[in-house]
């Protein structure tokens, strides 16, 4: 077999099929409209709503009204405004991190897989313990020691404790890759494993890639809130996390001010469910099987039997 | 055997990771914040103890080598430092008082998700392109995405402020019953846990679930679940001799994968509830700054969690035979 | 007056009968079988003889009614004629489901011999079906490597059979059966309590074929029953099969790409191409003179021992996609004898010459209408196919 030679008019057409099977999976559809949604909300919700999310204001712990839609906390700042913003901040940080985080178990995997041997051993082991390390004590370990609290800490603590999964898909799949033809016919060229890596088959892995980036950006949004809900992020910034945070240090719950730590938790569940979406819309159309298909039908029979006669 | 052997060696290997990162962590921090900690110390513990932490919070001066094999034989010692918070208490007591909480609550709560979860999976298969995939798989698949904690605060809010239904806070009814082995506090307890054991199995039963709903779709459609099928048994026993016996086994690999997560969201709960485990001592800790106490933390739970990870490895031994018996 | 039925008289075991399957795929509906219909008679050996993505599989899961989606049967009948045996077991297969398929036999009509009554194998309800499947059917699948399922020992696997369908079975006599079968296909009797994963490739295979026997069925399918294994152990297995039909007396719808194979063995041969049937003959007839061009192919496609100058060729081309099959005989596009109405009128199976009256072709070559030139001999396929090849038609060999 020779090297698929990929114009772009090939390019263009495989984007396109594959662009039809998505769409035409509704789980796909469904978890796109929720993420462009939310998107939306990042882009557009802060414009509508500027000013400083933080500003206090005399309405304390006032429920949902027409003045404040998803009423004020306790200093009086309005929640939604909080929403809005926290949103644009978290889904930058879920996908910034997310992606960042892709790259390291994409380079680790790929180059695990492709290599096999002594390299795959000493990976795999390193793959595996990170696997199995309860990721919030060391999450918080790291972040506790960190000397400043912030964005790039979390960033760095949310990559060292979650690279490790994805990094273990992504081997997984290499190895059962790096026999097929292309690959034999690249290095038949003479291509150098750096770029039969990442220019052969990173290409052929995209679909695994973009599955397991999503199920990196729910690790990164639930963990970053998890850590910032223990007061290890940088309070005075406005995310989901930092809402709950204060939310639950002010006894919102004893309060009774449920709009305050209900939105930012639905609209992570709401987000998340999103992503796992697409994701296991993803999986069906990478495995036809797990498609829900109707039951056999032995009704229509006899259709063919004029045509054949 | 030698599968079990090499496990075991893993476990060891990831042991002795966490317990360097434990060491590494402070000492590699830039502007490491223990510094300022340390000198309020002075003077409050003995001289051997602060020796101890000074290691263990990387702001001892001897060489690193000589610091961390000092690390190695104090942790052999069972010697985790001392507790900030709880001063002068030694940490290794303050996690042996609130582990047992933690060990019960979450071991309980996971094995009944996973057992549930499974089954569910197994059902929804088996109900397969009916209401079952249109109602409960994307409904499970928005509960796999709810935050642990967040959850918590609305149980809590709902089923405990609003209705009465629960106890809301702690882990026992510290007014009426003395902790021991006796009747009314074992019940006391019970009844406090049932809410975070709810959170928990309600947060974790999605990944099971759906884990074991792929696992199961796979697993029917190989050759030889049709040819059970074509052997004629009645469906129950292809379902569950066939597909889901089958099934189980990765699934329990992703359980062990997923342990450390699922711990991690257990110890949030935990401190929602204000339940006196491990994870209000996190809680405690970080707001106390106690470093000393969230080292110990970090290397319990991960042997903890390593232990759970070799009770899943025994089971996934006992029910596949390939493991369980190589080739002959 | 009683009337005995001469030896050659039909006496069928499965009629299958227009049968259609498709398979609806995400980008277009694959047509897998297309008005198949073809008769196996009770005792003998049919061959399925095709390439790959032919739908011989397709028709076998069809017979067994292991379909699953997206696979759709969208018309046919499957007439299974149990024996009427005097004994407990077929008593409830053939009785509801009798009401709603009562069919005669299209073969003999004497009026002398109660015609014998089909039931329709896709009318079967679940419990008809239980009963049907292993009973009277069993099935040895394409990848036999995987039909065992690797956490059950292989004794548990023949016994499970015997406890379902013989409940009136204690442990110990399942367990002594189950040693039985395992010694008739030749594996060692302690190898009872064996996981799949610890036998070698010929014992699962062998291992497998007792499954199939535990209950002594009519008819068993055998869907390439031996591509997974060597050449040597293919023989043996081969043979071990063809030995215990002859002691057990069931018949076989042997499904092969390999059509000398099936010289040997088979009693009759289908060739199926493009989820069609286009040949139905006797390995005689077959051997002598395949009437399809495409028989011819693949006939000679595999090096066979007979005949002075079979060389392997091949058929240029490779098959269609069943999504879009070509209009008029499928074939054409790869035929070398392809003329002016092959590509518009559908050629339906019939009788190729008087002298033959069992071997069926679908073929315009043999229809008055079209060619009035006389019938191809092999000289004039080999020619054909030569010359092709030397134009450069075949360029790419599929086999
Ligand atoms: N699940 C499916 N979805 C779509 N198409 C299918 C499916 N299963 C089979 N087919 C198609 O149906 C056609 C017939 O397949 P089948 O397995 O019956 O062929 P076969 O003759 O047994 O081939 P082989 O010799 O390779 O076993 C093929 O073209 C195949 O691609
Ligand atoms: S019908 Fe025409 S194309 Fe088809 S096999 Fe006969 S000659 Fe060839
Ligand atoms: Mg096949």
């Amino acid at each position: 077999m020779l090297v698929p030679t990929t114009t772009p008019s090939t390019t263009m057409l495989r984007l396109r099929d594959t662009w039809r099977l998505v769409t035409l999976n509704r789980k796909v559809s469904f978890g796109l409209a929720i993420l462009a949604f939310f998107v939306l909300l990042a882009i557009f919700g802060p414009m509508f709503f500027p000013g400083d999310p933080n500003a206090f204001s005399p309405d304390i712990l006032q429920p949902p009204s027409t003045a404040h839609w998803l009423g004020t906390t306790q200093t009086g700042q309005d929640v939604l405004t909080q929403l809005l913003w926290g949103t644009r901040f978290s889904l930058i940080m879920g996908f910034a991190i997310g992606i960042s985080t892709m790259i390291i178990s994409v380079i680790i995997g790929l180059v695990a897989g492709y290599f096999g041997g002594l390299i795959d051993e000493v990976l795999s082991l390193f793959t595996n313990v990170f696997l199995v390390l309860p990721t919030l004590p060391l999450a918080i370990l790291l972040a506790a020691f960190a000397a400043y609290r912030g964005p790039l800490t979390i960033a760095i603590v949310l990559i060292v404790t979650g690279w490790s999964w994805g990094a273990r898909v992504l081997r997984a799949q290499t190895l059962s890759m790096r026999n097929r033809d292309y690959v034999d016919a690249a290095k038949a060229s003479g291509e150098n494993s750096l770029h039969i890596i990442f220019f052969e088959i990173l290409p052929n892995e995209i679909s695994i890639v973009a599955a397991e980036l999503l199920g990196t950006v729910i690790y990164v949004i639930l963990a970053e809130t998890g850590l910032e809900f223990l007061g290890l992020g940088d309070i005075t910034s406005t995310s989901w996390g930092t809402m709950l945070y204060w939310a639950g240090n002010n006894d919102a719950l004893m309060l009774g001010a449920w709009w305050w730590f209900l939105p930012p938790g639905l609209c992570i569940a709401l987000l998340g469910a999103g992503l796992a979406f697409i994701n296991f819309g993803i999986d069906e159309i990478a495995n036809p099987r797990l498609r829900t298909e109707p039951k056999p039908k032995l009704a229509k029979r006899n259709k063919n039997r004029e045509v054949a006669a | 055997m030698r599968h079990l052997l090499r496990r075991i060696g893993f476990y060891l290997v990831a042991l002795w990771v966490s317990v360097t990162l434990n060491f590494l962590i402070p000492h590699l921090s830039p502007g490491n914040p223990a510094q300022a900690l340390m000198s309020r110390l002075k003077g409050k513990v003995s001289p051997q103890a602060q020796h101890a932490l000074e290691i263990s919070l990387g702001v001892n001066h001897d060489p690193l080598w000589s610091q961390y094999l000092q690390y190695i034989n104090n942790l052999l010692h069972g010697n985790l430092g001392v507790s900030i918070t709880y001063l002068p208490t030694p940490v290794s007591q303050v996690i042996g008082q609130d582990l047992p909480w933690t060990l019960v609550l979450v071991g309980v709560a996971l094995v009944i998700s996973f057992v549930v979860g499974t089954v569910l999976g197994i059902i929804v298969v088996w109900w397969r392109g009916s209401f079952s995939d249109v109602v409960f798989t994307p409904f499970f698949t928005f509960l796999s995405a709810i935050p642990y904690f967040w959850l918590a605060l609305v149980l809590l809010y709902i089923l405990g402020s609003q209705l009465n239904w629960f106890p809301i806070h702690g882990g026992y009814d510290t007014d009426n019953t003395v902790p021991g082995f006796n009747l009314d506090f074992i019940l006391s307890a019970a009844q406090y846990a049932i809410l975070p054991a709810i959170t928990i199995v309600i947060g974790s039963i999605a990944a099971w679930m759906l884990g074991m709903r792929n696992a199961m779709v796979t697993t029917l459609s190989e050759d030889y679940v049709m040819m059970a099928e074509a052997k004629g048994l009645p469906s129950w026993r292809v379902m569950f001799t066939y597909g889901a016996r089958n099934a189980i086994l990765p699934n329990i690999t992703a359980f062990a994968l997923s342990l450390g997560f699922v711990v991690s969201g257990s110890l949030l709960t935990e401190i929602v509830f204000s339940y006196p485990g491990i994870g209000f001592a996190i809680l405690q800790a970080v707001d106390n700054l106690d470093y000393a106490l969230l080292q110990g933390i970090f290397l319990v739970i991960t042997v903890a969690v390593l232990g759970a990870n070799f009770l899943a490895d025994l089971l996934y031994v006992v029910l596949d035979p390939r493991v369980r018996i190589g080739r002959s | 007056m009683t009337f005995v039925a001469p030896a050659t008289a039909s006496n069928p075991l499965l009629e299958i009968k227009n049968m259609s399957v498709d398979y609806y795929a995400a980008n277009g509906t694959v047509h897998a079988l297309t008005d198949v219909s073809i008769t196996l008679e009770r005792g003998q050996i049919l061959g399925l003889a095709g390439e790959s993505g032919s739908g011989k599989s397709t028709l076998a899961y069809a017979i067994t009614r292991l379909l699953r989606p997206p696979a759709e049967i969208t018309g046919g009948q499957l007439l299974y004629f149990p024996r009427p045996r005097d004994g407990e077991n077929s008593g409830r297969l053939r009785g509801s489901s009798r009401a709603n398929a009562r069919v005669t036999s299209s073969g003999m009509h004497t009026e002398n011999v109660e015609p014998a009554e089909g039931v329709d194998i896709l009318e079967f309800s679940p419990a008809e079906l239980r009963e049907f499947r292993w009973d009277e059917l069993s099935i040895v699948f394409q990848s036999a490597m995987n039909a065992l399922n690797p956490v059950l020992n292989i004794g548990t696997q023949i016994t499970d059979v015997l406890r379902t369908h013989r409940p009136e079975m204690g442990a110990d006599a399942r367990r002594k059966r189950a040693i039985d079968l395992l010694r008739l296909v030749g594996i060692a009797p302690d190898r009872i309590k064996s996981y799949p994963h610890q036998l070698s490739g010929g014992m699962r295979q062998r291992a497998i074929i007792a499954i199939a026997l535990a209950l002594t069925p009519e008819l068993i399918i055998m869907d390439e029953p031996t591509t997974a294994l060597d050449v040597v152990v293919q023989r043996e297995i081969l043979r071990e099969i063809m030995q215990l039909r002859h002691r057990l007396n069931f018949s076989v719808i042997f499904i092969t790409h390999d059509l000398s194979l099936l010289l040997e063995i088979a009693d009759k041969i289908a060739i199926m191409y493009a989820g069609r049937i286009v040949e139905t003959a006797t390995r005689t007839e077959l051997h002598q003179q395949p009437r399809h061009p495409y028989s011819y192919g693949l006939l000679n496609s595999f090096p066979t021992l007979h005949g002075p100058r079979r060389r392997m060729t091949g058929i240029p081309g490779s098959p269609p996609d069943l999504r879009d099959i070509p209009p008029g005989c499928a074939f054409h596009p790869r035929c070398p004898f392809a003329f002016e109405p092959c590509n518009t009128v559908l050629p339906v199976l019939c009788t190729s010459t008087p002298e033959t009256p069992g071997q069926q072709v679908a073929c315009h070559l043999y229809d008055q209408r079209f060619n009035s030139e006389g019938l191809p001999t092999n000289a004039d396929f080999a020619k054909k196919y030569e010359s092709a090849y030397e134009t450069g038609q075949g360029t790419r060999k599929a086999v």
